[in-house]
């Protein structure tokens, strides 16, 4: 079982902020497309580990992983696959809801 | 007999001097144009005095600020006039009524460069807070009379920018982090590039006019360390020129406020329409965008004063204002006759010591 581990703080920015591309040198899109869903697609496991970052605004978590729905993944395939990791017990409430709320929207779940 | 500092007698004398030179210049040009029969254009200079309480949270002191950045683009306007900005009279400087002046002026200097110029008393807060900004030399402040060295200038910080720049407010905050004694929110970073990121998304449209390196954000921030038990501040607001929050809304209106809407171009209804939307864009994550995963960033904003003990949060945008904190424990929007250019946002944050709070 392959399983790679992203450092959000080493492998992007100690400070991520924006959601589209153009909105600054790290926004939550650039995240999503060049680390963490070729991650997903080659990987049985993905381990995020946001320990370092500062605590990101919704646009940037939002794009970054709800943005993984509107990319075509389920919230049932990131349950098996995502792993959160972060010193802030609010990060992966926030994010699981950010993707349950694409999920719900999306019209996938039951 | 009033009593003045020697540097300030040095001051009024160099002033003396340098009008005396100046009236004498003129007169030697004019007597020289009359033994020439010469007509010369003389190229006016209009002095406006900056107010009293630099504050734009309220709506009286505001005006001041607007009636000011009006007469000088009027000014301006008039061909071949300068525009010397007084801060003589300045007494109280606010961040958000610092950051909406300056906000402005920079724009102004780059438009008219060369026309505008400030006449400041030596030292004082408006010279060292010019020069800690920036604009002082654009605005012919001597160096000399407005290095800044007051604590309470010194420790106001200022970003500009068009994008959102996650790594200058980490900075910054970071800046505070290692200095103070006093826990800084962690939420905070993420309060406040959301608010960048607002500016980014709404305040200026595509269509705009306005060319891209000037379609910018200001923020400034203000430290005050807490002393015992008086708990300490943090002052932070931003600021944009865009369109503004109920003009972002406009597009998307809803059933009953495009009734409004209809109504209001009819009957004066003393901008209830405006009062409206900024309520609804900071109670309801509806978004300009009418996208339903967008539109987090205001409530966000909210609902982090709502978590501080006493913290303050102003919107002030378009025809109306909100302001939430104590005192206005549920949010309260405010409508004003006179429309307000662009967005400010304002952060006002009880600090307490760490010690304290073990």
């Amino acid at each position: 079982m392959s399983t790679q581990t992203i450092s959000v703080a080493e492998d992007f920015s100690p400070a991520p902020a924006g959601r589209f591309m153009d909105d600054g040198p790290y926004p939550g899109a650039a995240f999503r497309e060049n680390l963490l869903l070729p991650a997903i697609k080659k990987n049985d496991k993905v381990i995020v580990d946001l320990e370092g970052t500062e605590l990101a605004g919704s646009s940037f978590l939002e794009e970054a992983f709800g943005g993984l729905v509107r990319a075509g993944i389920s919230e049932t395939m990131l349950r098996a696959k995502l792993e959160l990791r972060s010193p802030r017990s609010s990060d992966p409430v926030r994010i699981w809801r950010y993707i349950h709320d694409e999920e719900m929207r999306s019209g996938r779940a039951h | 007999m009033k009593k003045y500092s020697e540097e300030r007698l040095e001051w009024l004398n160099r002033r003396v001097q340098r009008q005396g030179s100046f009236l004498q210049r003129q007169a030697r040009l004019a007597r020289r144009d009359a033994n020439l029969g010469r007509i010369r254009l003389i190229s006016k200079t209009s002095t406006i005095l900056i107010p009293s309480v630099l504050v734009a949270e309220k709506y009286e002191h505001r005006c001041k600020i607007l009636d000011v950045l009006e007469q000088c683009l009027r000014s301006l306007d008039r061909g071949a006039s300068r525009v010397k900005l007084d801060f003589s009279k300045v007494e109280k400087i606010f961040p958000g009524g610092m950051l909406v002046l300056l906000g402005a002026l920079e724009l102004i200097l780059e438009i008219y460069p060369g026309r505008v110029s400030a006449r400041c008393p030596p030292k004082s807060l408006a010279a060292q807070l010019l020069r800690h900004f920036g604009i002082a030399d654009k605005l012919g402040v001597s160096p000399q009379f407005s290095q800044p060295t007051a604590k309470s200038v010194v420790e106001w910080r200022y970003l500009t920018g068009t994008q959102a720049m996650g790594e200058d407010v980490s900075r910054l905050l970071d800046g505070y982090r290692q200095s103070t004694n006093a826990e800084i929110p962690p939420d905070l970073f993420g309060v406040l590039t959301e608010g960048l990121i607002n500016v980014r998304h709404h305040a200026y449209p595509t269509s705009s006019p306005i060319p891209p390196d000037l379609r910018r954000w200001w923020l400034f921030a203000r430290y005050v360390e807490p002393v015992g038990k008086t708990a300490g501040n943090l002052f932070i607001a931003i600021y944009d020129m865009g369109v503004g929050i109920p003009a972002t809304m406009k597009q998307r209106l809803e059933k009953g406020e495009i009734v409004l809407n209809w109504v209001e171009k009819i009957v004066p209804t003393g901008n209830a329409l405006d009062k409206a939307l900024l309520q609804q864009a900071v109670d309801h994550r509806r978004s300009g965008t009418g996208l339903p995963h967008r539109g987090n960033g205001l409530p966000e904003m909210r609902e982090f004063v709502e978590s501080t003990a006493s913290g303050r949060l102003y919107i002030v945008s378009g025809n109306a204002q909100y302001s939430f904190g104590p005192g206005f424990a549920s949010g309260s929007t405010s409508a004003y006759s006179r429309s307000f250019p662009g967005t400010l946002i304002l952060w006002s944050l009880p600090l307490k010591s760490k010690e304290l709070q073990a």
